[in-house]
């Protein structure tokens, strides 16, 4: 049986990497990836599992990494907004301004780009029923579907060439 | 001018690092040699702290410190110095600190924050303004007398009122004595909170010279820096404030929040680093929130219509503090008719301490509390008169020469109101009165509502901009605007790239404010961000542009006056090859020979608001308002008759903003301002029981609209050019929120044939008042 | 961020598991059982519940597995409600299951982990009541399989180390279930009402979760049905008095909305012919 008590170094595999960390079995997920692995890309909008700003990718899924402690995630592949790169989400964020003070984006972005992974045909109504997960005080969601729909229409247009 | 720049959308200067999870916020800097802060709040609204035990979490591993509001003597207060950083002796609101724990890590500290005992003595909350104001009530602020506070405000000491401002123009009671309709109404709206995304973090750090470093999310570093002298007794030149990119603000951030705390947490521990971060739950409780109002509208009108008078008593719902509070029951006096033309005017608005969580700025600054009042009032009126809702409000459209309530005149500036009124009918599709079935259970209306706004700052609120150069002729961009979600450093950029002709990408912008690097700047608040930064940088450009020709004159021996700068060059305006590449000149002309000349362009910039004044504190006449910025707005509303579940399913809004500097952002802001505005309206405000303690105090019980909860969104701009203003550009950050309560409610209101004066307007609520019997 | 340390134990099988159970019971030690974490987390975060240890039961791999033959499905309690209700042959139970939480949540949030948490909702109890599920339930003594209907009563009632190992549910892909939620404003909330019925071959089932403090249930034989005169009143007079009163909703509001929904329901089902 495994079990963490107190202080244990163990390995994490986040954005591709494998990070050696010394984690306690109280400390969450989005806590150990800011403060120990420096991914401060996740944000603590609430630690509550309410607003999705602290958004990551475990085993491909998106979960709100406040409500997962950090001994759940090992042995798993964890991916964050900075392991995505130059992906068509974040252009069309840039592109379709889908996002004011940034705050939430990280997790919108996760949770769009886990979306068209798995779903690149998600329709409205899909796409409600994903990203409702996130709060974002600022835009008023506009821009934001704008930006989920461009690049759903980007991506699914250079996959089928 | 680079005609390619103003007008148009390019992306916002800090868009990659938003979207790569890099951009930096102020709890996102991290450092093993800080220490860390956690709060202990009261569990009670109003209570006597008869003791606090604190031995039990100053043994625990890891603590370096337990403060209390016993240790702390000063007060700290943005206008009215009535707040102790820590409660002492009696805390006035549920979620006030009442004490804090330094430790080397955050879990220690909120460990040991637990394990702070106080012992209290309940007393029996104040819970909403009418209570407050009665004559037994009792006295929240007894040292009320002893408060310091700025001028312009007017505490009532022995009394729950931190500030009274009247307007008395012209002669209301012969306005309602000869008025053909009048009309009353009582509105009420409960205190909430802004939610923006981030919440609140400062970290203080105070070095061996006696420097006060401080990072902090705030919209205000420079009203920071001047607080922190001002209480403390800190030199200006020693006080820094870093404000990094900051994650949503809305007024909630503009005042000082944790800064001063943080602060003395750092002192107790002899100056080492202290990070005090706020966990949501205190961010919505024990940091300020947004106003409260209970309202009374009295208007009069003659037989067509025309306004005759307004009879107007806000009681602002403060709260514990007043913080920003006792200015905004201010500045809704100043507009505390609307964009309308009314030339008898009676307002007594009062800032009102309750028990409740304390507010600061929000969004709109009292006039979307006002707003409310006066536009569901006004379609009570259209009701009387048997007027369509549309007409009477542009039959008494403020205008060009029309005098506010405080007696200013409206100048040349002056948006078209008549015409954002007509473009929002139309987007509506018109047919405002109507009430259309759409099958047995459904039925769909229309709201609208008026909106205006000024900024309410002091006479000598300032900006600044400096430029410098690279060497390839680029420049770097630096002014003390705060970037909190508003592109305005992008928009600013959008002046500079026009005005000296290069393109935007070779304008680099210093994100973060620093508060000894950065020109002032009052505060990144009340919409002036664009209108006045931009405007110090367009006189910066114009400032480097004449160091540009006395370089290039000198050197092509052409006079200053034959030189036009564009095209990143400066060369003869009627032989452009005679001329040098900005880069040639950007840190100084050198000669082939070696010879150096002139040395590097700095562009300064400067602005400060012109001919403002106080308000008389018996009549309100004065000048404090900069400039308006008039719109309106509208919405359509599907309502079930049965249940009083409804759904928003378009909002519309056409705003006279002068100049759209960038179509993107100017959209960005009004359309958020529009969903914060319809979520202040359908389903916030803090929920409390009848001790006071707030019901609602995490997102998962505090609730704000989500993806999907949004209707369809039309925004049209008028371009009414503001002469004073950065290429006819007035504010638009605020003004969007205001019009929503309004129009929905009048919306609601029409769809049940009954009156809704109560915000939120939940289901409920509506079902309730479906419910009721008429009288 | 936690303030509070415990000990993280997984064990990988029922009797690991329940055997720590019961020493720290004997111990005296504050332990729960822990599977998506997503109540237990905010829960300790908040200092509500004060573990020194969480079992988590994620490593008992069979706990995971959903799988269906001819007869029934086996639904594990460590299954996410989004897996759940993406499962062909629990189509009958998808509709209530996507309402829970967000879907971000559902990913975590497990099938047992919702049944058998503090919060007063437990709406995925609601579907495998109406369709007659079995629980299996994990103790000292190895898996017994009850009925679920006599397991429950407000809440699942477990004994000493006993947790919930999974659901057996007779296999219908016929059923229909009518799941309608009303929230106080917007959906991604907790509900002030769900309404959740089934008609089998001779009895209703009304179900509500968000209505009174917990979920609450019964089975209406259809000759009973048939004398009714007025169904809709009689269905209210038994559930009327249950409904609770707080800050998303009043009683009386409650009341009304399960009128409405219940004619709602009734009505459709009439339509459908069920």
């Amino acid at each position: 049986m495994i079990s963490y008590k107190g202080y244990n170094a163990v390995d994490l595999h986040v954005n591709g990497e494998t990070r050696e960390v010394v984690i306690k079995p109280s400390e969450t997920l989005l806590s150990v990836l800011r403060d120990k692995i420096g991914l401060t890309g996740p944000k603590a909008g609430c630690e509550n599992g309410d607003c999705g700003a602290c958004t990551v990718l475990l085993e491909g899924q998106p979960v709100k990494s406040c409500l997962v402690l950090a001994v759940e995630a090992i042995g798993k592949k964890v991916v964050t907004v900075e392991g995505l790169h130059d992906t068509e989400v974040q252009k069309a964020f840039v592109e379709e301004s889908g996002f004011q003070c940034g705050y939430c984006t990280a997790g919108f972005i996760v949770n769009s780009y886990a979306l068209l992974e798995e779903n690149p045909d998600a329709d409205a109504s899909e796409k409600v029923e994903w990203l409702s997960s996130n709060l974002c005080r600022c835009t008023g969601y506009e821009d934001i579907e704008k930006a989920v729909d461009s690049a759903q229409r980007i991506k699914n247009n250079s996959e089928s060439r | 001018m680079n005609s390619n720049v103003l007008g148009h959308s390019p992306r916002r200067k800090e868009s990659l690092d938003k979207v790569t999870g890099k951009v930096m916020y102020g709890n996102d800097y991290n450092s093993p040699r800080m220490l860390h802060g956690a709060l202990k709040t009261s569990p009670h609204a109003f209570a006597k702290i008869k003791g606090i035990h604190k031995e039990d979490a100053e043994k625990m591993p890891g603590v370096k410190a337990v403060l209390t509001g016993q240790d702390l003597k000063e007060n700290i207060g943005l206008y009215l110095c009535d707040k102790p950083p820590i409660a002492r002796n009696v805390a006035r609101h549920y979620g006030e600190v009442v004490a804090v724990v330094i430790a080397d890590s955050l879990a220690k500290a909120r460990e040991a924050a637990d394990a702070v005992k106080v012992e209290y003595e309940k007393m029996d909350p104040i819970l909403s303004p009418k209570e407050a104001l009665k004559a037994e009530a009792a006295v929240i602020h007894e040292e009320m007398a002893t408060y310091s506070h700025i001028k312009p405000i007017h505490p009532e000491p022995g009394s729950n009122v931190a500030n009274r401002s009247k307007i008395r123009k012209g002669d209301v009671k012969k306005a309602f004595d000869e008025a053909a309709f009048v009309v009353e109404t009582n509105m009420v709206i409960p205190p909430g909170d802004h939610v923006a995304m981030e919440p609140r973090v400062s970290i203080v750090e105070i070095k061996s010279t006696g420097e006060v470093h401080i990072t902090s999310s705030t919209q205000a570093p420079f009203v920071v820096k001047n607080l922190m002298c001002h209480f403390f007794g800190l030199h200006p030149g020693k006080v820094v404030v870093t404000a990094p990119m900051v994650g949503g603000g809305f007024g909630g951030k503009a005042g000082i929040q944790l800064e001063g705390l943080a602060y003395l947490m750092s002192l107790k521990v002899g100056g080492r680093p202290v990070k005090l971060v706020n966990s949501r739950e205190q961010d919505l409780l024990a940091s300020p929130g947004h106003i409260g109002l209970e309202s009374n509208v009295k208007i009069a009108s003659d037989e067509k219509g025309k306004l005759l008078g307004m009879d107007l008593t806000y009681c602002f719902n403060s709260g514990a503090y007043a913080d920003y509070a006792v200015n905004i029951s201010r500045a809704a006096a100043i507009s505390c008719t609307g964009p309308y033309n009314v030339p008898n005017v009676k307002c007594d608005s009062m800032c009102v301490y309750t028990n409740m969580p304390f507010a600061t700025a929000y969004r709109g600054f009292g006039h979307i509390e006002m707003a409310f009042g006066i536009e569901r009032a006004l379609d009570e009126l259209a009701d009387k008169l048997q007027m369509d809702p549309v007409e009477l409000r542009k039959l008494n459209c403020i205008k060009e020469g029309d005098q506010t309530p405080v007696q200013s005149v409206m100048n040349s500036s002056t948006g078209d109101l008549e015409t954002c009124f007509t473009r929002v009918e139309e987007m509506l599709g018109g047919n405002l009165g109507d009430v259309e079935t759409i099958n047995e259970e459904w039925v769909r209306a229309k709201g609208v509502s008026g909106l205006w706004k000024a900024p309410a700052m002091p006479t000598n609120t300032d900006a600044g901009a400096i430029l410098t150069f690279n060497g390839d002729g680029s420049c770097n961009l630096n002014t003390g605007v705060v970037e909190i979600g508003q592109g305005t450093k992008t928009g600013v950029a959008q002046i500079v790239a026009d005005t000296l002709d290069i393109p935007l990408e070779k304008v680099h912008v210093v994100m973060d404010v620093d508060t000894r690097t950065s020109p002032s700047d009052w505060a990144t608040a009340a919409s002036r961000g664009l209108f006045m930064a931009g405007l110090a940088a367009h006189e910066a450009c114009v400032d480097a542009i004449e160091q540009i020709k006395e370089v290039a004159s000198a050197v092509l021996r052409v006079s200053k006056s034959d030189l036009v700068v564009k095209d990143e060059r400066v060369c003869s305006v009627d032989e452009p090859s005679i001329g040098l590449h900005l880069s040639e000149v950007a840190l100084g002309y050198v000669y082939p020979n070696g010879n150096a000349f002139y040395g590097q362009i700095i562009g300064r910039g400067r602005y400060i608001a012109k001919h403002l004044t106080d308000i008389d504190q018996e009549t309100g006449k004065g000048h404090p308002d900069l400039e308006w910025t008039l719109g309106a707005e509208g919405v359509e509303a599907e309502v079930n008759l049965k249940t009083g579940q409804y759904k928003i399913v378009k909002a519309v809004c056409c705003i006279d903003v002068g100049k759209v500097i960038n179509p993107d952002l100017a959209l960005g802001q009004i359309v958020g301002g529009m969903a914060m505005g319809m979520g202040y309206t359908t389903m916030e405000g803090f929920k409390l029981n009848d001790r006071g303690q707030v019901t609602n105090g995490s997102l998962r019980d505090y609730k704000i609209m989500r993806y999907g909860d949004h209707p369809e969104y039309k925004v049209e701009f008028l371009e009414t050019p503001q002469l004073d203003g950065p290429h006819g550009a007035r504010g638009l950050g605020e003004q969007a929120v205001i019009g929503m309560p309004g129009a929905i409610g009048n919306a609601l209101s029409r769809a049940i044939g009954k009156g809704l004066y109560e915000i939120p307007i939940t289901s409920e609520r509506l079902y309730k008042k479906l419910m009721e019997v008429s009288h | 961020m936690i303030s509070i340390d415990f000990d993280y134990y997984k064990p990988e099988n029922i009797q690991e598991a329940c055997d720590l159970m019961a020493r720290f019971k004997t111990e005296k030690t504050n332990a729960v059982y822990y599977a998506g974490g997503t109540e237990v987390v905010s829960f300790i975060r908040k200092g509500t519940l004060k573990a020194k240890a969480v079992i988590d039961l994620k490593g008992i791999e069979e706990m995971a597995e959903i799988h269906a033959n001819e007869d029934h499905v086996f639904v594990g309690a460590n299954v996410s409600l989004n897996q759940a209700a993406d499962f062909k042959p629990l189509e009958p139970m998808k509709a209530v299951l996507n309402k829970i939480g967000d879907r971000t949540i559902r990913n975590t949030l497990t099938i047992g982990g919702n049944i058998c948490g503090k919060l007063p909702y437990r709406e995925a109890i609601l579907p495998l009541l109406a369709s007659d599920a079995n629980v299996i339930i994990a103790g000292e003594e190895g898996l017994s399989e009850k009925k679920l209907s006599e397991v429950f009563d407000m809440r699942l009632k477990l004994s000493g180390s006993e947790f919930v190992y999974g659901f057996s549910i007779p296999r219908n892909d016929q059923i229909k279930m009518y799941s309608k939620r009303i929230q106080s404003d917007i959906p991604i909330d907790y509900p002030i009402l769900h309404l959740v019925g089934r008609w089998a071959e001779d009895r209703l089932f009304i179900g509500l979760s968000g209505f009174a403090g917990v979920p609450r249930y019964q089975w209406i034989e259809k000759d009973e049905f048939d004398q009714w005169q007025t169904p809709i009143d009689k269905l209210i007079g038994k559930f009327a008095s249950m409904a609770k009163e707080d800050d998303r909703a009043g009683a009386e509001y409650r009341v009304h909305l399960l009128e409405y929904l219940l004619e709602d329901m009734l009505g459709g089902m009439e339509n459908d012919q069920l």
